[in-house]
């Protein structure tokens, strides 16, 4: 399946840089599965490092599904709904693809 | 320390302003309504609440609560880990000054217990030298970079977040060691405040810093925040 994907901030439209690729994996499997083998084909870890003192942990990408073309509105995923359908979301790209942006920056502290 | 009002129907906005104009203190409303779109409107009487895609439907409300992605927590506030002193949102270009959190769900007593240290109270215990090193010393908060103290007109105010400071750049050894001093220091001049349930705490965000204790991974602690500019 085609979709585009941009990594940075949903509320930051300006430092968004899209980009086209093909999945291939159906939109029968789950998004969290979806989620999974874009992380592989793009090569950006699932999570970053957070660091502090000497603390560290693991803080999760947060992923935001374009609702509408031109809208800036979106399906934040959370736990619940990563055993949905990939074909059960909105297909807002200009060609109908899945838009989805990765978060692994702004938010990931508080 | 911190002023009470109780919440009622006649509660008076104006003096809620005021009281965060002032800057002392966090400004504690009992008894506030269990509500998001009441949340969301009292805060739109006080000035404009940052929006943001990840809040409760795209608005200004975010939930404070333990939530996993990818068995990761979705950030340090979405985690039952301590939270150190720190100011929220150190990372943005234009910091909001003001954060309102509503207690829906506290963590068990003596868990998930909110801090606060003023900025009078740290400078206070600051030489003039050490103020001035931390006015002139630049930090990298993701990608901004500013200093722990700016100096206003006639006052100063903080921006501290040790993790996004520690996270997204490479601080040395010497820096670690200096934070690790602001942090005792500041926790030296805090004090605590258990959030009970319909509890609304205003405080801002520039004049004080604010952190948490941790609590148990199956909390069901809830908060309800937004982050303000003031009018
Ligand atoms: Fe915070």
């Amino acid at each position: 399946m085609n979709i585009q994907y941009a990594i940075g901030e949903p509320d930051n439209q300006n430092g968004l840089i899209y980009k086209q690729i093909a999945i291939d994996i159906s939109d029968k499997n789950t998004i969290g599965d979806f989620i999974s083998k874009l992380h592989e084909i793009i090569g950006l870890p699932m999570y970053r490092e957070v660091t502090w003192g000497e603390n560290t942990t693991k803080v999760s990408c947060v992923y935001y599904i374009q609702k509408k073309l031109g809208e800036l509105s979106f399906i934040v995923l959370d736990k619940s709904r990563m055993n949905t359908k990939v074909s059960k979301f909105p297909k807002s790209g200009p060609n109908g693809e899945l838009t989805i942006i990765i978060n692994n920056s702004t938010g990931i502290v508080n | 320390m911190l002023t009470k009002l109780k919440y009622t129907e006649e509660l008076n906005v104006q003096e809620v302003y005021h009281q965060l104009q002032l800057g002392e203190q966090p400004i504690l409303i009992k008894n506030f309504p269990l509500d998001d779109l009441y949340l969301e409107n009292f805060v739109l009487q006080l000035g404009e609440p940052v929006i943001e895609a990840r809040n409760i439907r795209g608005k200004s409300v975010f939930n404070v609560e333990v939530s996993k992605q990818n068995n990761f927590f979705r950030s340090i506030a979405n985690s039952n880990i301590e939270f150190p002193l720190h100011t929220d949102c150190a990372d943005f270009k234009e910091i909001p000054n003001c954060i309102a959190l509503l207690c829906v769900q506290p963590a068990t007593e003596t868990q998930g217990t909110s801090r606060f240290t003023s900025l009078s109270a740290i400078l206070e215990k600051l030489s003039p030298i050490e103020i001035k090193l931390l006015t002139q010393k630049q930090w990298l908060f993701r990608n901004k970079q500013r200093p722990i103290l700016q100096q206003e007109e006639i006052s100063y105010s903080i921006c501290y977040d040790r993790i996004t400071m520690e996270t997204f750049a490479e601080v040395s050894k010497e820096d670690i060691n200096l934070l690790h001093k602001l942090d005792a220091l500041f926790n030296n001049v805090s004090f605590t405040l258990f959030l009970e349930q319909s509890d609304l705490i205003l405080f801002r965000n520039d004049l004080l810093l604010h952190g948490r204790s941790g609590f148990d991974l199956d909390s069901r602690r809830l908060l309800k925040r937004v982050r303000l500019y003031l009018k």
